[in-house]
């Protein structure tokens, strides 16, 4: 990508902008500050840093790609993403926001289930947390490497240095209001280049009929279970993972928070639509021999006026970014309350201090693998395809009120964990969802297990 | 013309919604820095 001084100063002014946002509320008066923003993030702002942090580089330029590939197939799984994040909205934000003593999710399982399943909550959420870094930092790294010609350790250093820049000093409110700033970026750039792209295509109808055409030649070649699994990856896989639920904690009011979830469900399949089109369009105006993959960006360097691609630039510089301050906090939250604490209770101010250290680590650490180590990366990222089978069934009935006991929460933790490795290591080709449907059913019957083991230990006291 | 409408719609929707947050985000920054105390107590950092 040639850069002209007009591009260069849109980048400069982006990470200016950033830099302001992120300093003006960096004033912390105590960890509850750092980790949930004192519990006082109005609804628009859990909308827009929910948002923000959802449309990574996978529900944008990845999204895309799939438009350009296979029409409006994947609008289908996308939407059971919407689903889920409406019915956390309604029925988990607001019970996860009246547990006014908890600043993460292992505070939460540990009220319900315990001291073990609160650190073994927290331990998936670092390990979540460090993967998730790693990749945004390889994958905006990769892209600042190649626009402006640096190598990607200066790229990767730069993208994550920034975003650890403000999370060390403002902790979830400087987070909150930079994902709020690129949000707006991100929804303002996108639309200029939908018009864009809409206006450049020469026929609209010829591009119906190829993409419904796409659309049903993909559902043809996906059998009808492996569809179902795909849509139960949509709806659980990123369910409540830590830097959403830390919204909800971090909401004004039960009314916020589920305001918050709902309007961000909502406005995905907006999103998913237009991403789509965007994807769809491409295949119009690229050459055929594109590559899904880069459909996104060829398309913003094909219909994007010199002078103006720094804008390009600015919008993966915040897809990356966004994604990535919010892991860093959240996975620093958690190392601190969900482990830490568990064993050694810290006063306030030290609490603070950890994790403020525990950013700084996991950025470095992040920068790390992104540059050297993609294999440990993987391994990490095991800890997300553990998340939905683990935490998340104890979790929800535990917040809806269900019978619960501190057997179930642990055993149907490791059950659950054990269940998809297993099936993940036995059957490396199975399709989506195939894991996470057989660790749901381990997480079941360790929960199962769990309460024989409660009922025969009363009966013997 | 579903597709071309359905695009303009969206893409004027994130229009809207786009300054909406931004002001928000405004809003948000400006009453957390004066909150803190404002310039004399972001100068002077922790």
């Amino acid at each position: 990508m040639t850069l002209t001084h007009l591009d260069m100063v849109l980048v400069a002014l982006y990470f200016v902008l950033l830099a302001a946002f992120g300093v003006m509320v960096r004033r912390i008066r105590g960890f509850s500050d750092y980790s949930v923003a004192s519990r006082a993030v109005p609804m628009s702002m859990v909308m827009a840093s929910l948002c923000s942090t959802y449309i990574g580089p996978g529900y944008s330029l990845g999204l895309a790609a799939k438009g350009f590939s296979s029409g409006y197939f994947f609008l289908l799984p996308f939407s059971f993403f919407s689903l889920q994040t409406i019915l956390v909205g309604l029925f988990i934000a607001p019970r996860l926001h009246a547990r006014a003593e908890s600043h993460s999710l292992g505070d939460v399982m540990r009220s319900l289930y315990g001291r073990s399943t609160g650190v073994l909550t927290g331990v998936i959420s670092v390990g979540l947390c460090a993967g998730f870094a790693a990749v945004m930092a390889r994958a905006g790294g990769t892209v600042l490497a190649g626009a402006m010609g640096w190598n990607l350790t200066t790229a990767v250093a730069v993208i994550t240095g920034v975003g650890v820049l403000y999370t060390f000093t403002g902790g979830l409110k400087s987070v909150i209001a930079t994902e709020a700033l690129q949000f707006s970026i991100k929804l303002l750039v996108v639309a200029a280049l939908a018009v864009l792209a809409a206006l450049a295509v020469p026929s609209f109808g010829a591009l119906e009929s190829d993409a419904l055409r796409s659309t049903r030649a993909a559902a043809g070649a996906m059998p009808v279970l492996s569809q179902a699994g795909l849509c139960l990856s949509f709806f659980l896989g990123e369910a409540l993972i830590p830097p959403y639920a830390n919204r909800a904690l971090a909401a004004a009011s039960p009314q916020a928070s589920r305001a918050g979830f709902v309007w961000a469900g909502l406005f995905s399949v907006v999103w998913f639509v237009l991403i789509l089109g965007v994807g769809v369009m491409g295949t119009r105006l690229l050459p055929p021999s594109t590559v899904p993959d880069n459909a996104f960006v060829a398309l913003s360097n094909h219909v994007l006026p010199a002078g103006l691609r720094g804008l390009l630039l600015v919008l993966v510089a915040s897809i990356v970014m966004s994604s990535q301050e919010s892991v860093l906090n959240a996975g620093a939250v958690a190392l601190t309350r969900d482990v830490v604490q568990s064993f050694r209770p810290l006063e306030d101010h030290a609490q603070l201090v950890l994790t403020r250290a525990t950013t700084v680590v996991l950025g470095v650490v992040a920068s790390i693998l992104a540059i050297r180590a993609t294999s440990i990366i993987d391994a990490l990222l095991v800890c997300y395809a553990l998340w939905a089978p683990t935490v998340v069934p104890p979790l929800v009935w535990g917040l809806l009120g269900l019978r619960v006991n501190p057997y179930s929460g642990t055993l149907s933790i490791i059950l659950g964990g054990l269940a998809t490795i297993v099936t993940q290591l036995a059957l490396p080709g199975a399709g989506p969802g195939t894991a996470l449907f057989i660790g749901l059913l381990g997480n079941a019957f360790g929960a199962l297990v769990g309460v024989v083991i409660a009922r025969l230990t009363r009966r013997e006291t | 013309m579903i597709l071309a409408s359905l695009i303009y719609a969206g893409a004027a929707l994130c229009s809207i919604l786009g300054v909406w947050v931004a002001a928000g985000a405004v809003s948000y920054v400006r009453s957390a820095f004066f909150a803190q105390g404002g310039p004399r107590h972001t100068a002077e950092g922790e």
